[in-house]
């Protein structure tokens, strides 16, 4: 796997000037990139948005591999809606070019290992609102399925395909998923508030004053990434909803300033961008109190659920599963493998050593999408025999361990999705929901 | 020479002897036992003066024969030592007390024999139930199922042997049955409507359109291609293939055919079929099934149904044990075709990455059945017992009557018919029909009473009015087939009885040729193997499962089942008796082979397979039935393995222990580990324990390496501290030549082998005269065992002599 590091470019604000087509609209951006590839020299075999040459295919995920990050496509949209349970969900994307309503949404599969972060912290689906502004890296569907091909050296629709589809259409499998609090500050990226402007049109607009006159609040702000602007002012929407976030409570729309150096999160932004905001942070505190709140509500969330990974290798014989975990969770949570736990798991892990208190857990067969089938009853698992390392990369935490079970599953071969509950941890019934047992 | 002189001297003068022992000086009360209770007991028990109220001098000096009880309570006393007192000046020594308490207990044995050999003018021996099946199915064709619940009892045994006459006693529980068991075997034989004769099968698994997975199944064109898979312990409740156009349609013998695959996972029992039908509570078949995945065998076995109704069949996997209980053992929604698709990821994996099972797997195919089966010899014999032109309302036609219950009577008392004997019979009809009973039900009641009557419920030899020694022609002829078939007698048989040719000795040795050499001779080998050797003791206390984990039902079935084929080789190859002293080959199945650690055994059946030193078996001796039948289901226990010995081989019977004898506690958690035989050598320096003990307990001492379910060891697994002890399997027989381990006791044994013939012979001679023996019959034993020596000690030769001797036509 080849190292590669980027900075994400912020989501633009295309207008009718550079906006033509969607496939124009992610050659701009790949141009963009390509000074910032590390390893300019090696020309990957596989198109890539840093180098869009279209004699070049796009990179397909690959069973059992983690998948380069820089192949990914970057695409920036709106959640428009989702199946939090599944991990599918629509993305209105980026354009305001005038034909937003002629777009087809994207229909978007999170991959086992794609990842979401929502306020600068591990996110689940069901965390983000609708209507939310999110920039994701995508990977190309199979070919059979897709909407648009190569033809005489043009993007064509496939013969059969009707409908008037964006030129992204096709790039559904995802790896990454961020909403602006989270891409921007993972990127040590701020908004410099430029200036706050008061507008008096009759139009549009949240707040009023005493004469109960419609007014319209814009914000003027530039991102700032080292101390030093990073791209075009860009005009945003304060609105009377909008939650202002100051130290450890709310704020008041009085506290928004110039000079301050803020993270927003944004809607309409693909409508009539450069959006409306939602939420805006106004000092680190407030900031870190969102990331630690949602950082709480995913932990408790794997806890539920379990940690995530693929399996790696399995020995038949002596029963031994090996598990690569996935790096959409909070590290801290692989801090609690090796920990034991006096009380016996039950019959599920008791074949090796039962009674002994050794580190042990439960591992639990999961669809693709990391649904589980019944995981009270399907859990199985052993002894942990050893808490190794692997390559870290995109989708991959690096952690990786070895569980001797008492009896193995169907679902334990390679490449098939786990997920792993620690000793520690205790296995609940999900609700019917989110239980896939008896609808297979 | 000498020690073998030593070796028969010791054990004939101080062993019991049960029933006959050939070489013995005739007993005496003056000679043996008066100057001992001279000079210890009548001091006190006499004329002059009587302790306890008990006088000595006054019981009958025949001893075992008058005053048994009394006696009894004097050997008692003396093997436990109370007697005489501890504190008389004159005690006998421990040698002196064991030789008395020997002869005691030898004279009572003799008595019991000489009491059950005892005979009127008719001896009536009723037939075992396994008899009783036989004879019902070749009398009129109808399987009954006696072992099934509310069948009949479970038959009485003595010193292993279920077949004597004097052991079979009669209560009235017994004639419920038996009644019981002639209507139902009548009703079979003669239904209410006629029983269809029906033909067809289907798959084992039917996905009908409701089916989920119904219409994808449709779209591969796999809905005909659907299997069932069974993981072991695994039960699948609809195998029975009554359906459809094979709808049941009553009582009788079906064969079933089902079809399947079967994969065995490497270290594990191979998978096993069985078919088990929960309404009769009974297993109808079982085998291993060993088939690649795309290559289904079949397997066809018949099976008997006594209900009206349809009866259920569950099909189970036998091979060992899994957990049944939780999610991963169910089968889920998604049907089953093959083991390229993949299967519920949260069900128990089966088939490794690399394409081997991990559990031994049955793959179900299909299964038809056909039936009932009814073979024209039965049509004939139900024909004749049963007039089938008369009509409910006609007028009865009484002479066809006595005509057909003359030819049943004839055959179901295996003799000619006495004058008038049919005529209560025929008057039991009359009497229903005047009662306005439907005819056939009035015949049913007269042959209901033919089959309960003790003609046919019992092999009776002699005649009421003379006192006749010797056997006529049909009571020879039944002798022979109980002995050779466990059946009446054939066409054939009775019609060189009416001829009056059974006592010729040249056509009895053609039909001993003729019987051995039909299938129905198996049931010889089986049925004295394990009476000779008292096989019913194996698992009778059941093996403790967390010492011996790898002990199950199959294991068990297994082991009786070498002992049983090592004796039909040894009958149907002419081999000899040395064989199953010692032997270079063995008879395993899959199962046993696994036990034995004897690789490459595939096919379900027994086979003869050879072993060597290192396998550490041959003979019947080191077999894992003989070595199981005298535990105690948690520990090998050497004195019963010396005493069993001591029985089967010398037909001995050693003294039974003093009352009230400490059981060997286990070895305490915290002291050092100790063998079994470390805390019997208390044996040797009890006086009142070692003058037996040494002559018993070497016997099973020479099989130490051998736990209690008869597997290997060098070491003995014993709770306690420290390692686990080194086995010592050696050991000094009375007449002082020591033996290190198994084999060379063997060899010991291998030359004593004129004993163990007379042994033989006379187990030979209790199985067919179904009686014990007795000092009178000492000459003819002597004269087959004399055969048996001249012909090198054949196994086939032995019986074939018993059959022309003198004895075998003697009642």
């Amino acid at each position: 796997m080849r190292e590669y590091k980027r900075d994400y470019i912020p989501p633009t604000i295309p207008t009718k000037r550079h906006v033509m087509h969607k496939i124009h609209f992610s050659l701009v951006i790949c141009l963009a990139l390509v000074s910032q590839i590390s390893h300019a020299e090696e020309k990957p075999e596989y198109r890539t948005d840093a180098n869009p040459d279209a004699s070049l295919p796009w990179y397909e995920p690959v069973a059992g591999e983690f998948p380069p990050e820089e192949a990914a496509h970057y695409i920036a949209g709106e959640l428009i809606a989702f199946d939090h349970i599944e991990r599918t969900l629509k993305l209105r994307v980026d354009r305001q070019d005038g034909r937003q309503g002629q777009d087809e949404a994207l229909d978007i599969q999170m991959l086992p290992y794609g990842s979401i972060y929502y306020h600068n912290a591990p996110a689940a689906l069901r965390d983000i609102p609708i209507g939310t502004h999110l920039h994701g890296l995508f990977y190309i569907r199979p070919a059979e399925d897709r909407y648009w091909e190569i033809r005489n050296g043009k993007l064509q629709r496939k013969s059969g395909k009707s409908g008037n589809a964006s030129s992204e259409v096709d790039f559904t499998r995802c790896i990454r998923l961020e909403d602006d609090f989270s891409f921007h500050a993972k990127r040590k990226q701020f908004w410099k508030l430029d200036k706050l402007e008061l507008s008096t049109a009759a139009t549009e607009g949240e707040f009023t004053d005493a004469s109960r006159r419609i007014i319209e609040k814009k914000i003027t702000a530039t991102l700032q990434k080292e101390g030093k602007p990073f791209g075009e002012p860009k005009v945003f929407d304060l609105m009377a909803s909008t939650t202002v976030y100051r130290s450890n409570g709310f704020g008041a729309a009085e506290d928004i300033q110039p000079g301050q150096l803020v993270q927003m999160n944004l809607t309409w932004a693909t409508l009539f961008g450069p959006g409306r905001i939602t939420d805006i942070w106004l000092d680190d505190e407030s900031r870190a109190g969102a990331a630690s709140r949602q950082l709480q509500r995913h932990h408790r969330h794997i806890r539920e659920h379990g940690l995530p990974g693929v399996v790696a290798a399995v020995d038949d014989k002596k029963r031994i599963v090996t598990i690569t975990f996935f790096d959409s969770v909070d590290p801290v949570l692989f801090d609690e493998l090796p920990k034991t736990n006096p009380k016996p798991l039950g019959w599920p892990t008791k074949e090796y050593n039962w009674g002994n208190v050794v580190a042990k857990g439960n591992i639990i067969v999961v669809r693709d999408c990391l649904m589980s089938y019944d995981q009270v009853n399907d859990r199985k698992g052993g002894n942990i025999l050893r808490i190794g390392k692997a390559p870290v990369q995109a989708g991959c935490s690096g952690v990786q361990i070895q569980v001797q079970c008492g009896i193995l599953l169907e679902g334990f071969r390679p490449n098939k999705h786990v997920r792993f509950f620690p000793a520690t941890w205790r296995v609940v019934s999900l609700p019917k929901e989110e239980r896939y047992h008896g609808r297979e | 020479m000498c020690n073998r002189f030593f070796l028969i001297l010791s054990l004939s003068l101080t062993f019991v002897v049960h029933g006959y022992r050939f070489a013995i000086a005739e007993p005496s009360f003056e000679r043996d036992l008066k100057p001992f209770l001279n000079t210890h007991c009548v001091r006190c028990h006499g004329a002059k003066k009587q302790e306890g109220e008990f006088r000595i001098d006054t019981l009958s000096k025949e001893v075992g024969q008058r005053d048994t009880p009394i006696w009894a309570e004097v050997m008692e006393r003396i093997s436990a030592g109370e007697m005489p007192p501890k504190d008389q000046k004159v005690r006998p020594t421990a040698d002196e007390g064991a030789e008395i308490v020997e002869w005691l207990a030898t004279r009572i044995k003799e008595g019991e024999a000489a009491r059950m050999a005892k005979r009127d003018r008719v001896s009536y021996n009723r037939l075992t139930r396994e008899e009783y099946v036989n004879t019902m199915l070749d009398l009129i064709g109808v399987q009954y199922d006696a072992e099934d619940p509310g069948g009949l009892l479970e038959d009485p045994e003595w010193n292993g042997f279920e077949r004597l006459g004097s052991v079979l006693t009669l209560s009235a529980t017994h004639v419920e049955k038996y009644i019981a068991a002639a209507e139902i075997v009548l009703s079979e034989a003669y239904p209410e409507k006629p029983i269809e004769y029906i033909d067809g099968g289907r798959r084992m698994e039917t996905i009908g359109p409701g089916h989920p997975h119904y219409d994808r199944l449709a779209k591969a064109g796999q809905l005909n291609k659907v299997r069932k898979l069974l993981w072991a312990s695994d039960l699948h409740h609809g195998g029975s293939p009554f359906h459809g156009e094979a709808n049941y349609s009553g009582p009788g013998i079906y064969e079933f055919t089902y079809t399947m695959s079967g994969l065995q996972a490497e270290g594990q029992a191979a998978p096993r079929f069985q078919a088990y039908s929960p309404t009769l509570d009974r297993v109808l078949f079982e085998q291993d099934i060993l088939a690649p995945e795309d290559k289904p065998i079949t397997v066809t076995f018949r099976a008997h149904f006594p209900t009206s109704g349809a009866p259920s069949i569950h099909l189970m996997n036998k091979a060992g044990q899994l957990n049944q209980t939780h999610r991963s053992a169910r089968h889920g929604n998604k049907p089953f075709v093959s083991f390229k698709e993949e299967r519920l990821p949260w069900q128990m994996k089966i088939m490794s990455d690399e394409g081997k099972p991990l559990h031994s797997v049955l793959i179900m195919d299909s299964m038809s059945v056909r039936g009932p089966l009814i073979s024209d010899q039965v049509k004939q014999w139900r024909k004749s017992y049963m007039p089938s032109n008369q009509g409910d309302g006609d007028e009865v036609n009484m002479q066809l009557v006595r005509a057909s219950l003359e030819a049943m009577g004839k055959r179901a008392f295996r003799r000619p018919l006495y004058s008038g004997e049919i005529d209560s019979y025929v008057n039991i009809v009359a009497a229903e029909i005047a009662a306005s009973e439907k005819f056939r039900d009035a015949m049913k009641s007269a042959m209901t009473a033919i089959l309960c009557s003790k003609s046919a419920l019992f092999i009776a030899e002699g005649d009421p009015d003379s006192d006749r020694h010797t056997l006529n022609d049909w009571e020879i002829a039944s002798r022979l087939s109980y002995l050779l078939w466990s059946t009446m007698p054939d066409a054939e048989l009775f019609e060189l009885a009416e001829q009056g040719k059974l006592r010729d000795r040249a056509e009895l040795k053609r039909q001993v040729a003729r019987m051995l050499a039909d299938a129905r001779s198996e049931r010889f080998t089986k049925s004295f193997s394990a009476q000779w050797l008292q096989l019913r003791k194996v698992g009778m206390f059941p093996p403790d499962k967390r010492i011996y984990g790898n002990y199950d039902q199959h294991l068990e079935e297994s082991m009786i089942g070498e002992t049983q084929a090592f004796f039909k080789e040894v009958v149907d190859q002419g081999l000899t008796l040395r064989e199953f002293i010692d032997s270079d080959w063995t008879m395993i199945n899959p199962r046993l082979a696994k036990f034995y650690g004897i690789p490459d055994i595939t096919k379900d059946q027994f086979q003869r397979v050879a072993v060597d030193r290192q396998q550490h078996r041959g003979g019947l001796l080191t077999q894992a039935a003989i070595l199981s039948l005298t535990s105690d289901g948690t520990r090998h226990r050497p004195v019963h393995r010396g005493a069993w010995l001591s029985e089967a081989i010398f037909g001995k019977t050693p003294p039974p222990p003093p009352a009230n004898v400490e059981p060997i506690e286990p070895n305490p958690v915290d002291s050092p580990k100790a063998t079994l035989r470390i805390k019997l050598d208390a044996h040797k320096h009890h006086p009142s324990c070692a003058s037996c003990h040494k002559k018993i307990d070497p016997l099973g001492f020479a099989f130490d390496n051998f736990n209690a379910i008869g597997e290997w060891r060098t070491h003995e697994q014993v709770t306690g501290t420290g390692d686990d002890p080194l086995v010592d399997a050696s050991g000094e027989l009375p007449d002082g030549r020591t033996f290190k381990n198994a084999p060379e006791f063997k060899k010991l044994l291998l030359a004593e082998l004129d004993t163990f013939n007379d042994t033989f012979v006379e187990k030979l001679a209790i199985y067919g005269l179904r009686r014990t023996v007795t000092f009178e019959d000492h000459d003819d034993l002597a004269a087959i065992a004399k055969v048996g020596r001249e012909n090198d000690y054949r196994v086939k030769d032995i019986v074939e002599a018993f059959v022309l001797s003198k004895l075998f036509q003697k009642r």
